[in-house]
């Protein structure tokens, strides 16, 4: 795999998690979102024949399990990493459980297909962090989505839908999670379990590391991307893959420190 | 013509057992200044939020024929945001379908700012602000988003005499341009000067609705509260004992002594925020220091924990064994501090439930319990009614005579003269003057040095 092939569901599912993060709350459920899109698409896909078909019906079906996600969430309010976690969990039962009725494997399901064209989907990727910049500090959308997270009250007295802006955002980061994942089935043509391969959680991860700032998280995407890519070569020669695994993280806790040190030095 | 009608509406809040409305009617006619008084928890912000629409009664009728527009008590606005960005929320203009017209939104705000003869730089955090300055950007806000009926909680409880002076009259140009306007208050100048009419509440009920005309300025403190207000006269003939602390403030010392009141005010931006900062810092290493925030709710409370972990939030070491918590023990010291200082709450109840003065009255309780030598007491009668008030100036001079020391940080320039035995006034960020003989020291003469003006 290359570059852009590893760095598009980090961006899709990072930056669709940077959305709940700014109406003040986390999906955990990235990763359960990556691996069910996956399994539908492929599903879809082989049943019908159809990628249009597969990848249509699939993002209609994670809308549809988002809002359901969401809405319960925020309705009843409920813990969100709790609710998230039980949708992760939910999902990787509900894929076996699938896989075996439909295709009597809970292992690898293969498309007959020759290549995919994943290049829109790539370009989305990287084009991203920059439509969320844009929307977030020039849209009424955007900045409503920041006030949701940092005071629900102030949308409350402005007589405003709070709970619109969270709702919402949640099935943003569902939607784009699961583009990730689609992408995912597309490049191998078929869904194995464990498909993510934590991509979600390392998403939530770079969320962080990139300071919730949609530029910082378009680096902290290509700083893992660039590791993969090694752990990958590293396979081949002497090199412990865990340890070029780890240096992402090594190397933004230097960052981290340095940043610090300077805003420290600043404040006095 | 009534703009606003309600009729026997009642209200119980289950998170802390209280009936906060009950059998309450209101009136309101279009185009009228109409206060709302009446002691801490009576039920006034619950009703204004009721009228605003962000609080739903239990039963009752309610008419409203207009857009509401609220300014509450604790403010709404968002820290890490500037100026225009608190503003518009809600009322966004809109180009090209979605994008937000900043620039538009600017002009609009520059308007009323023209207008009414404010200035402010649209691009300030709201963290950089004063409490005044805050105050200004709600009242803007609710300007901006066109209500017709204009809701005020304790508006000019954090101004200066000079800021509420230039509030008021920012109500009267409003009731000229046909705007109706409710107003909650404990200070009488407010209801004397500006209002039409004035609504009695106590304990949930409607008692009486007056023309301010029709009686006279002192009668109507005592219609607010019920009994004859005795105002406390503080002793100035105990002479202050020895030193107890000392703080350099600009190149200036200042020595606190035993028995000694030290009054330092300002205006609006005067630095007294930033006093209060390095004050806070001092305190926190000195166990004989207690200190009143005048941020009550950012800074005295933690609003989600319940009222008795808040009393004893300050010394938790002194309820705990081998690091276990004794409730029991904390459930006592709970219910006495309660009785005491006549809290209006039960122990269990969530602190932000509490309104506005039994906030302060638990953040102050705690603080005198700790009995620490010296006080640094900072706004500490905002937003509390005459009553309560009282009994905080009282808790003040009896401290005075247990030979503590208090530095009282106030923008209320009477509350500084009644209970000071010397005043600081900062301007801009230093001390522009000292008042040492307090029989010279009159509202206008702190005024004048406040505004930057030494000698004539």
């Amino acid at each position: 795999m290359n570059f852009f092939e590893i760095i598009t569901p980090f961006l899709l599912a990072s930056i669709g998690g940077l959305y709940t993060e700014y109406s003040g709350t986390t999906n955990v459920a990235l990763e359960g979102y990556i691996t069910i899109s996956a399994f539908i698409f492929i599903t879809i896909t082989k049943l019908t024949n159809s990628i249009l078909l597969g990848f249509c019906l699939t993002i209609g079906i994670i809308l549809i399990i988002s809002f359901i996600h969401s809405s319960l969430t925020i309705k009843l309010k409920a813990n969100p990493i709790i609710t998230g976690l039980a949708v992760n969990m939910g999902f990787y039962g509900l894929i076996s459980a699938l896989s075996y009725k439909i295709f009597k494997t809970k292992g690898v399901i293969s498309l007959d297909y020759p290549n995919i064209e994943t290049m829109p989907i790539k370009i989305l990727a990287i084009l991203l962090p920059f439509i969320t910049l844009f929307i977030i500090s020039k849209t009424r959308y955007g900045l409503r989505l920041r006030v949701r997270g940092l005071s629900k009250k102030s949308l409350i007295y402005s007589r405003i839908n709070a709970d619109y802006y969270r709702l919402t955002a949640m099935m943003i980061s569902a939607i784009l999670s699961g583009l990730g994942g689609i992408f995912l089935g597309m490049e191998l043509r078929s869904f194995i379990p464990n498909i993510g391969s934590g991509r979600g959680w390392i998403s939530l991860v770079i969320i962080y590391l990139g300071r919730k700032n949609p530029i910082g998280i378009l680096i902290g995407c290509g700083i893992f991307s660039v590791a993969q890519i090694f752990s990958n070569y590293s396979q081949n020669h002497n090199v412990p893959s865990e340890f070029i695994l780890a240096l992402p993280y090594f190397l933004t806790l230097i960052a981290l420190i340095i940043s610090m040190r300077k805003k420290t030095i600043n404040n006095r | 013509m009534n703009i606003v009608s309600i009729e026997h509406i009642s209200k119980y809040f289950s998170v802390n057992d209280t009936q906060a409305l009950s059998d309450m009617s209101l009136e309101i006619t279009k185009g009228e200044i109409h206060a709302v008084v009446g002691e801490n928890g009576a039920g006034k912000s619950t009703l204004m939020k009721i009228i605003h629409g962000v609080e739903k009664c239990d039963s009752g009728n309610i008419k409203i024929n207009g857009k509401t527009g609220m300014v509450s008590q604790h403010f709404r606005l968002i820290e890490s945001l500037n100026i225009l960005e608190n503003i518009i929320i809600g009322m966004e203009p809109i180009k090209k379908k979605f994008i937000v017209d900043k620039k538009k939104a600017f002009e609009q705000i520059n308007e009323i700012l023209v207008f009414y003869g404010f200035s402010l730089n649209l691009n300030t955090k709201i963290k950089d602000l004063s409490i005044g300055q805050k105050q200004l950007v709600e009242i803007i806000k609710v300007i901006y988003n066109d209500s017709d009926i204009l809701i005020f909680d304790e508006p000019t409880a954090a101004l200066s005499e000079l800021e509420a002076e230039k509030f008021r009259k920012t109500l009267l140009s409003l009731k000229e341009k046909e705007k109706t306007i409710i107003i909650i208050s404990h200070k009488i100048k407010d209801i004397s000067a500006i209002s039409d009419r004035f609504t009695i509440m106590r304990k949930g009920r409607y008692i009486e609705t007056v023309t301010t005309k029709s009686v006279d300025i002192s009668d109507i403190s005592r219609h607010m509260s019920g009994t004859e207000i005795v105002n406390p006269t503080i002793d100035r003939s105990i002479k202050p004992g020895k030193e107890l602390f000392s703080f350099i403030y600009n190149n200036e010392k200042i020595t606190l002594h035993e028995s000694e009141i030290i009054g330092i005010t300002g205006y609006g931006d005067c630095g007294l925020h930033e006093l209060e900062d390095t004050l806070e810092e001092l305190s926190l290493n000195n166990k004989n220091i207690g200190y009143v925030p005048s941020d009550r709710l950012s800074r005295g409370v933690e609003l989600n924990s319940a009222l008795k972990e808040t009393l004893v939030a300050k010394n938790p070491r002194e309820f705990s064994k081998y690091g276990l918590l004794n409730w029991r023990k904390i459930d006592t010291f709970s219910k006495k501090l309660i009785t005491e200082y006549n809290i209006k709450g039960t122990i269990n109840c969530q602190t932000g439930t509490l309104s506005g003065g039994n906030l302060q009255k638990s953040v102050i309780a705690r603080v005198l319990y700790q009995k620490p030598e010296t006080y640094i007491l900072c706004s500490p009668t905002w937003g509390i009614d005459i009553e309560s008030a009282n009994n905080i100036y009282h808790e003040i001079e009896s401290l005075k005579k247990q030979k503590k020391g208090i530095l009282l940080l106030s923008y209320d320039a009477e509350e500084v003269i009644k209970m000071s035995n010397r005043v600081y006034i900062l301007y801009k960020g230093r001390i522009i003057s000292t008042i040492k003989d307090m029989s010279v020291a009159t509202p206008e003469l702190i005024g004048k040095y406040s505004s930057g003006i030494i000698n004539e």
